[in-house]
């Protein structure tokens, strides 16, 4: 069953963001890291923030990482998730790629079983032709 | 060049009127708007066509000029619109303040009013025009919303579960703020939640909106709207009201770490993200922490006043939760009261505006929980959304 509902708002993919949600329809988490000073960053933009150089490369997380907050939403705040409430929303710590921090949903496990430095991993739900989007089940 | 507008102006005059939840008052946040500056005048005992300078802030709907206009004024000679939400409260005095000093203008109101409910039902429309001006909307939209994550309530949920990870912040440390707050507001007649009181239980019984705040951990929306009016200190000193000086201002932010208004979210999920204001401010004012006798502080939601007060060094950081269960935050007789008059969680939501106007009434002596030979106030705006403020007052 679909995490959130038909009508759920979902990312528009534009020059910043396209290599991203590309490499999601193919099923890869990438992380982008600079060509001149090797930092990661996310979400994908255009400049390194460290050094301020325009090149970078995607590179491919292995899809680990670690619970690193979460919440669950208790109301029904957009028509798109009643059917998801009690949902949660975490930010996952990914264990490489510089620690990146992605907000995601866990699937696969209770809500009240959710704990901080659970070891989660990437998994994917393709909701059209053009948008898969990242998911991370527990280890 | 060393900053330098300590004690340059004061704040004059004040004005606001009722509040009242969300929706209920029947009027326009214009019209709401158009009163709190009219009563802040007639308390500074000026006339509104003295006004040469508007300033308001985040998702402000009465445009400065369109004010400016319906008050008559035939020359204005300062306008700004501080960007962000609540962040920008303090904000607007310093801008006010630097205004005056630099004799761009004499006489600024900083205003702000709200009516109605700002966040729709429809949570697709929650992303708020400031926020899709600052440049923010695209991570949002694209990064978080797909997962949920639509609101304030949410992002900052998060952030106070990470403390609670750090330090073992508990939700009943939430809940003697909120408590601590509500009792306050037990004094205010204009406090929407006067003759409402609750207790910890009541807190830890209300319903869970975005784990881990609750309905009672969270800032009301509210129909109002507030004014003061800033002139110099000199200027002050010949009208009717106590002048209440600018102590303090500062703004600005640091590494960039909140999750909802950032591009990159790094691990400071467990402060204010205030620390930086907060320096700045204290260096300024040539006081600390044990200078300030009361605060008000930028709720938003609990957990939020929590991190600030670590912020500004009134505790160290992770050490929030015992402070605010200590009674160091209660009136009468806590160390440093806050929000004496109720806040934001308990007074009424017009993103912290009431606030201010809380700060110098308790300069003035005026305040309805007032603390007994407070000389200086500390005012905080929005917190864990940077850039954010901060500014203290003084008798």
């Amino acid at each position: 069953m679909a995490f959130f509902g038909p009508e759920m708002p979902l990312p528009a993919i534009g020059p910043d963001t396209r290599d991203f949600w590309e490499a999601c329809r193919e099923h890869r988490l990438v992380v982008q890291r600079c060509t001149g000073c090797q930092s990661f960053r996310f979400a994908p933009a255009p400049v390194c923030f460290e050094c301020h150089s325009w090149d970078y490369e995607n590179v491919e997380s292995n899809g680990v990482g670690e619970v690193y907050t979460w919440t669950i939403t208790h109301r029904a705040i957009h028509p798109a998730v009643a059917q998801a409430v009690p949902y949660n929303t975490v930010v996952v710590r990914l264990l490489d790629c510089g620690g990146a921090m992605i907000t995601s949903n866990l699937v696969g496990v209770a809500n009240e079983e959710i704990r901080p430095g659970m070891l989660v991993r990437v998994e994917w739900d393709e909701i059209d032709s053009d948008i898969t989007l990242p998911r991370f089940r527990p280890l | 060049m060393e900053w330098n507008l300590r004690d340059r102006v004061a704040i004059a005059g004040i004005g606001h009127t009722r509040f009242a939840r969300a929706g209920a008052s029947g009027r326009t946040a214009f019209s709401l708007a158009v009163e709190a500056t009219l009563k802040a005048c007639e308390d500074a005992g000026l006339s509104p066509k003295e006004i040469d300078g508007f300033v308001t802030y985040g998702i402000e709907t009465t445009d400065p000029y369109t004010l400016a206009q319906t008050l008559g004024v035939t020359r204005t000679r300062f306008m700004d619109r501080y960007p962000g939400g609540g962040e920008s409260l303090a904000g607007t005095i310093h801008h006010a303040a630097m205004a005056i000093a630099s004799g761009a203008a004499d006489v600024v109101v900083s205003y702000r009013s709200l009516s109605g409910r700002l966040i729709p039902t429809q949570a697709g429309r929650a992303i708020t025009s400031a926020e899709r001006v600052s440049g923010n909307e695209a991570f949002r939209w694209d990064f978080l919303q797909p997962f949920g994550a639509f609101i304030p309530n949410q992002f900052y949920a998060m952030q106070a579960r990470r403390h609670m990870i750090d330090f073992g912040t508990t939700s009943r440390q939430f809940g003697a703020i909120a408590v601590s707050q509500n009792a306050n507001a037990q004094r205010n007649p204009n406090a929407i939640h006067c003759g409402r009181p609750i207790t910890i239980d009541d807190h830890q019984n209300g319903p869970m909106i975005a784990d881990p705040y609750r309905l009672h951990d969270c800032t009301q929306e509210a129909d109002g709207a507030g004014a003061v009016v800033v002139v110099s200190s000199e200027r002050a000193r010949s009208l009717r009201q106590p002048p209440v000086y600018l102590l303090a201002a500062a703004e600005g932010s640091g590494r960039p770490d909140q999750l909802y208004n950032q591009l990159r979210h790094q691990g400071r999920f467990n402060t204010a993200g205030m620390e930086e204001v907060a320096r700045d401010l204290y260096t300024r004012a040539g006081i600390g922490p044990a200078g300030i006798d009361v605060a008000q502080v930028f709720e938003t939601f609990t957990g939020q006043v929590l991190m600030a007060l670590e912020d500004f060094g009134f505790c160290r950081r992770g050490e929030g939760g015992p402070f605010v269960e200590s009674g160091a935050i209660a009136w009468p007789g806590g160390a440093l009261p806050i929000n004496t008059a109720g806040g934001g969680l308990a007074e009424g939501y017009i993103h912290g505006f009431n606030n201010l106007i809380e700060g110098v009434r308790q300069m003035r002596g005026d305040s309805t929980c007032q603390v007994e030979g407070a000389n200086t106030c500390l005012v905080t705006s929005g917190p864990s959304a940077m850039p954010s403020s901060a500014l203290i007052l003084r008798r």
